[in-house]
C-alpha cells in the first residue's frame, strides 16, 4: 500500500525530496547543471552581463574565488533563474529591451534502446541565444555563441557528472527572428529508464520487475 | 488707416520692443484681455502643481486650498469639442492671462518646474503639470495639461480631466515600494472579439493606454522591472474582478513631459496581485506583483522609526537570499538623526571585528549553524552570507542583524530557489 501523508509539511518534504533522489532525471539533472554551471566562471564572463561583471572580478581584475574549493564568492546566483540570463526551461516571456544572451536548458526523453526497455535515451539540450549586438567577444575574438557553446562542451561531453556518461551528439547553429544568434547543443545519455525508486523518507530500490498499482 | 494714437504710439515707441502696426495691435489686445480676464464666465482660479506639492494626494476632486503648495493663477477654461459615447476622452483649452509668468527663476513658486522638468526632461511651458480646475458647480476637480498650441497671441494649453490613480510597485534593490499617481485613462483600439484561441486555451486580449506626467516617479515604469519581469498593472473599476495589464508600449518622446504606456491584456495572477480593501471591505487599491515577495511592498512615506541619533541599514542588491545559492554581500549604512549618510566617518575608527552579524529565521538562531556561511567582505562594514541547500527553509524570511557601536539593525530577507 502506498504512503499517506497527513499534513501539507510531510506533502512538501516528499516533493522537495524529488531534487535530491535519484528517481526523476529531469529535476536532478538540471540541479546537477545548475551548480555545475554556478562555479563555471568561463560561462558567466562569456554571457557579457555588464551589470554582473563586479560579481564576477574585483577592481583590479583578480577572479572572486575561493582559492583552495573553487567556489566563486560574488553573487553569481543571480546569473540563475526564471528571469536571468541562466533558466532551466525554453521559455523567455520577458520583453526584451536590452542586449542579453541567454542559456536555456532541457532535459527530456522519447526513445528507447531497441530491445531495452530498462534503459532510455535522456537528452540535455543546451539553447544559447545571443543578440546580434553583441555576437563577437570582443576580448577574445570569437563568435559569442560557439565561445558558450564551447565552454558547455568543455563542461559536459564525455563527462560522467550525471552519472552516466554524456555524449555530445548535436551541435546546430540557427537564429531567431532578427535579433538573436543561436546554437544548440544535445547531450546524450544512455540512462536507466526511472527503474530506480525511493518511498518518501525510505532508501531507494530498483523496481521495474514487481507488480504494484 | 491707424488712429492718432496708435500712430502717436508707431513713432515714440522705445521701451516696449514694438516694431510694427500688427506688433501694436497685438499689444493692445493683450491689453483687453488681460483688463477683461475675469468678466468671462470661462475665467477661473485654478491651481497649478506637481505630484510632489500635492498637499491632497488622495484626491481628485473636492479639493480645498486652506495653507495649499499649490500655485494659484488665473485661466479661461474652454470648451472646443464635445464628448460623445463612442469618442475617446476630448481634450479642453486652458489659457493664462497674457502677463502670465511661464519661465521661472529662483524664488517663484513654479521655480521647480525649471529645474525639475523643462531642464531635466525637456518639458515646454506648464506640461505635465496638473491643474486643478472648478467645475460649473465650483468643485475643483484635477487636470492633466499635456500640449500647448502654439499660436501668435493667446497661447492655449490642451488639458485631459484626471480619471484614474494608478498604482503600482516599483522595486529599487532591495527596496518594495507602492507607488501612486493620478493619470487620465485613453482607448487603444483593439479590434478583435476580447478573445484569442490558440490550439489548446482561450485567452483574453485586449489594450489600452495611459497617459502620466513624467517625473522621478513615472519614470522608473518600463517594460521589465530590475528583476527583469515584465511590469504589470491592474487598471480597472474597483470590483472583484480587476483587470490585468502588461506594460507593452513606453512612451516619453512623443510629448516630452508626459508618459505614455500601451497596456497589453494579461493574466490576473491570483498569487501575487493584491485587491486591497479597507476594513469594511471597500476596495482601496490595486496592486499588480504585490506577492511577488513574501516581503511586502511599503509606502514611499513610511519612515523607519523617526530617528533621533544614529540609526544603521542593511543594503544588499535584493531582497532575496537563493537556498543552496552563491554568496550574498550585505553593507552596513549608517546615518545620523537627519538622515544623512555618516558611513565612512563613523567606522573610520572601527576594525572589522566591531560588527557582528548575526541571522535567524522563525526566531531561531542560525548564525553558527550549519545553515549559513559567512564571509568577510571587502569592506569593514561588509559580510557575505550563503544559505545551505535546504528547501524547507524556501518561502521563508531570514531577518539579518548587525550591531556596532550600539547600533542595532535589521533586515529581511525572503529565502527562495534558484
Amino acid at each position: 500500500m502506498g504512503e499517506i501523508l497527513t499534513t501539507k509539511e510531510e506533502l512538501l518534504n516528499k516533493l522537495r525530496a524529488y531534487a535530491e533522489t535519484p528517481d526523476d532525471d529531469n529535476i536532478k539533472y538540471k540541479d546537477i547543471i545548475r551548480k555545475a554551471l554556478l562555479n563555471c566562471p568561463e560561462l558567466l564572463y562569456a554571457l557579457n552581463n555588464k551589470e554582473l561583471e563586479s560579481e564576477l572580478f574585483d577592481e583590479d581584475g583578480n577572479l572572486l574565488i575561493d582559492k583552495d574549493t573553487g567556489e566563486l564568492l560574488g553573487e553569481v546566483d543571480r546569473y540563475f533563474g526564471d528571469n536571468s540570463s541562466i533558466r532551466p526551461s525554453l521559455f523567455i516571456p520577458d520583453t526584451q529591451t536590452t542586449v542579453n544572451s541567454y542559456v536555456c536548458y532541457q532535459v527530456m526523453f522519447d526513445e528507447l534502446p531497441r530491445y531495452q526497455n530498462i534503459y532510455k535515451y535522456n537528452e540535455i539540450i543546451f539553447n544559447i541565444f545571443v543578440n546580434g549586438k553583441d555576437r563577437t567577444d570582443k576580448l577574445t575574438g570569437i563568435p559569442r555563441h560557439d565561445l558558450i557553446a564551447s565552454i558547455i562542451r568543455e563542461k559536459f561531453n564525455w563527462s560522467s557528472i550525471f552519472g552516466m556518461q554524456s555524449k555530445l551528439i548535436s551541435s546546430k547553429e540557427s537564429t531567431t527572428d532578427n535579433n538573436y544568434v543561436v546554437r544548440t547543443l544535445i547531450f546524450q545519455i544512455e540512462d536507466t529508464n526511472g527503474i530506480v525508486y525511493t518511498p518518501f523518507d525510505e532508501n531507494s530500490y530498483i523496481r521495474n520487475n514487481e507488480y504494484w498499482t | 488707416m491707424p488712429s492718432l494714437e496708435t500712430a502717436r504710439r508707431i513713432s515714440s515707441a522705445k521701451n516696449n520692443g514694438a516694431k510694427t502696426i500688427g506688433q501694436i495691435y497685438k499689444e493692445q489686445s493683450d491689453f483687453l484681455m488681460e483688463e477683461t480676464f475675469l468678466n468671462d464666465i470661462q475665467t477661473k482660479t485654478v491651481y497649478l502643481y506637481d505630484f510632489a506639492h500635492d498637499d491632497q494626494p488622495e484626491l481628485k476632486d473636492h479639493m480645498t486650498y486652506d495653507n495649499t503648495t499649490k500655485t494659484r493663477v488665473e485661466a479661461k477654461f474652454i470648451v472646443k469639442s464635445y464628448q460623445s459615447v463612442d469618442k475617446d476622452q476630448v481634450d479642453y483649452y486652458l489659457q493664462f492671462r497674457p502677463s502670465q509668468q511661464t519661465e521661472f527663476v529662483e524664488g517663484d513658486d513654479l521655480y521647480y518646474f525649471e529645474t525639475d522638468y523643462r531642464k531635466k526632461y525637456g518639458n515646454d511651458d506648464f506640461i505635465g503639470l496638473y491643474c486643478d480646475i472648478p467645475d460649473d458647480k465650483g468643485i475643483y476637480r484635477k487636470w492633466l495639461i499635456v500640449r500647448k498650441e502654439i499660436a501668435n497671441q493667446f497661447v492655449k494649453f490642451l488639458i485631459l480631466p484626471i480619471n484614474y490613480q494608478l498604482m503600482w510597485i516599483e522595486t529599487k534593490g532591495q527596496e518594495r515600494i507602492k507607488r501612486r499617481m493620478w493619470s487620465v485613462l485613453k482607448m487603444q483600439s483593439s479590434y478583435n472579439s476580447g478573445l484569442w484561441t490558440d490550439y489548446v486555451t482561450t485567452s483574453q486580449e485586449n489594450q489600452n493606454k495611459v497617459w502620466l506626467p513624467l517625473n522621478t516617479i513615472t519614470e522608473k515604469i518600463w517594460y521589465t522591472n530590475e528583476q527583469s519581469q515584465n511590469m504589470r498593472v491592474l487598471v480597472s473599476a474597483y470590483t472583484d474582478n480587476p483587470v490585468a495589464w502588461t506594460i507593452s508600449k513606453v512612451e516619453t518622446a512623443n510629448n516630452l513631459g508626459i508618459q505614455i504606456l500601451t497596456l497589453y491584456q494579461d493574466f490576473f495572477d491570483q498569487n501575487k496581485d493584491y485587491i486591497e480593501k479597507d476594513s469594511d471591505g471597500n476596495i482601496i487599491g490595486l496592486w499588480a506583483d504585490y506577492y511577488d515577495s513574501n516581503i511586502e511592498p511599503t509606502d514611499p512615506d513610511t519612515p523607519s522609526p523617526t530617528p533621533s541619533t544614529t540609526y544603521g541599514k542593511i543594503t544588499a542588491s535584493t531582497s532575496t537570499i537563493k537556498v543552496g545559492g552563491s554568496y550574498k554581500t550585505l553593507t552596513l549604512k549608517l546615518y545620523d538623526a537627519d538622515n544623512n549618510e555618516i558611513t565612512d566617518t563613523a567606522i573610520a575608527d572601527l576594525t572589522r571585528d566591531d560588527f557582528v552579524w548575526t541571522c535567524s529565521c522563525d526566531g531561531i538562531d542560525l548564525t553558527n549553524s550549519d545553515k549559513v556561511t559567512w564571509l568577510s567582505g571587502s569592506g569593514i562594514n561588509q559580510a557575505k552570507i550563503k544559505f545551505a541547500d535546504d528547501r524547507s527553509y524556501l518561502n521563508k524570511i531570514l531577518v539579518i542583524k548587525c550591531v556596532v557601536d550600539s547600533v542595532e539593525t535589521t533586515e529581511e530577507f525572503e529565502l527562495i530557489g534558484s
